[in-house]
């Protein structure tokens, strides 16, 4: 059965849109080239790379950073679940210098951050053994990405209806615990392919 | 012709599609199977025990009617359902008051008048100690 190991694990986040314009937790995301800018919360989410399922999530306004997030995120999923982390995945939003020391001294673990070379300037140039070794590691974060899609998409993450930081906590909450069970159902009927699967495993067209 | 098989394809009903077990692609367990394989109950007294150890539980407000029936982990598993079917709270309620028995998995003993379902009333309160769903079996506007 491929349960959740916590040894690998992959940092990120992703906005939740508000329902309400008059949402006094909602803010306006930082605007990106390809997205824009959204107005609602973020979901801070540590997610285990092989079993893709999330294991710890905090929900912030999001006009919040990533990294200041990353450090009570990975303390609590040691303290509250004792997992052996070994190496951590994120990407350039994480690369600070007191989440890198916290990583290698206070975990003892590795990491696997994404260094954006546009912080020194003009000087520094991508050479090809460093896109090479960039596309190599970081290719396993695509998991978290895929992670977001999937519970958007088929899970309902941005589906909320609610107002409020304490409803985003519940409704981000209820989805994880969707996530988690259809993957639980599905290994426990010994079909573990079917675990992202939640229109496979539940019987979405009920009868009346 | 002992070799020819063109007769052994004609099929006194061609148009009737073959049958497939979608057992193979699909599971589709009902909402109760889903209660039970994923421990829903052991897991919502569990979250509500938590949420009202980390943060202080307020007084219950003054209100009229019966006594309240249904506890937080019942609600909080009819919302787990809701959110898992992606389903409204009026259809919700609509299915657990036609499906006695997923009701009755919701909390074992605490659902003999499940015809009264309808009558859970969702308030939703942010800022209230754990999940803000309260249920009782009287009129709220009396």
């Amino acid at each position: 059965m491929k349960s959740i190991h916590g040894v690998d694990v992959i940092l990120d986040s992703t906005t939740q849109r508000a329902w309400y314009h008059g949402d006094a937790d909602a803010a306006w995301s930082f605007p990106k080239p390809w997205k824009g800018s959204t107005w609602g919360c973020k979901v801070h989410t540590l997610l285990c790379r092989w079993s893709e399922l999330p294991i710890m999530f905090l929900v912030t306004p999001a006009n919040r950073h990533d990294s200041p997030l990353a450090i009570p995120l990975l303390s609590l999923a040691v303290v509250c679940f004792g997992f052996p982390i070994a190496i951590v995945r994120a990407d350039a939003a994480y690369f600070s210098y007191p989440l890198l020391n916290y990583i290698h001294t206070v975990l003892q673990a590795g990491f696997v951050i994404d260094y954006n070379l546009r912080k020194q300037g003009k000087k520094a140039l991508a050479t090809l053994p460093f896109i090479r070794q960039w596309r190599f590691h970081l290719k396993f974060r695509t998991v978290i990405e895929r992670h977001f899609a999937w519970a958007k998409r088929y899970f309902g993450l941005e589906a909320a209806r609610w107002k409020g930081l304490t409803a985003a906590y519940q409704h981000t909450a209820l989805v994880y615990r969707v996530i988690l069970g259809v993957a639980l159902t599905a290994h426990r009927y010994q079909r573990p392919e079917l675990a992202g699967s939640r229109l496979r495993v539940l019987a979405i067209h009920m009868p009346a | 012709m002992p070799d020819c098989t063109a007769l052994s394809i004609i099929d006194s009903s061609p148009f009737v599609p073959p049958e497939v077990d979608l057992g193979i692609l699909r599971l589709w367990i009902t909402p109760t199977e889903f209660l039970q394989t994923t421990h829903a109950m052991t897991t919502a007294a569990w979250a509500i025990r938590v949420s009202q150890t980390l943060t202080r539980r307020l007084p219950d407000p003054a209100r009229r009617g019966p006594k309240i029936r249904y506890g937080e982990n019942s609600i909080l598993m009819m919302a787990f359902i809701q959110a898992a079917w992606q389903m409204g709270y009026e259809m919700t309620v609509d299915y657990f008051r036609t499906h006695p028995e997923a009701a009755r998995a919701l909390q074992r003993g605490a659902w003999s008048a499940s015809a009264n379902i309808g009558n859970v009333v969702k308030r939703w309160a942010p800022g209230r100690s754990g999940f803000s769903f309260w249920a009782w079996s009287g009129n709220w506007h009396a």
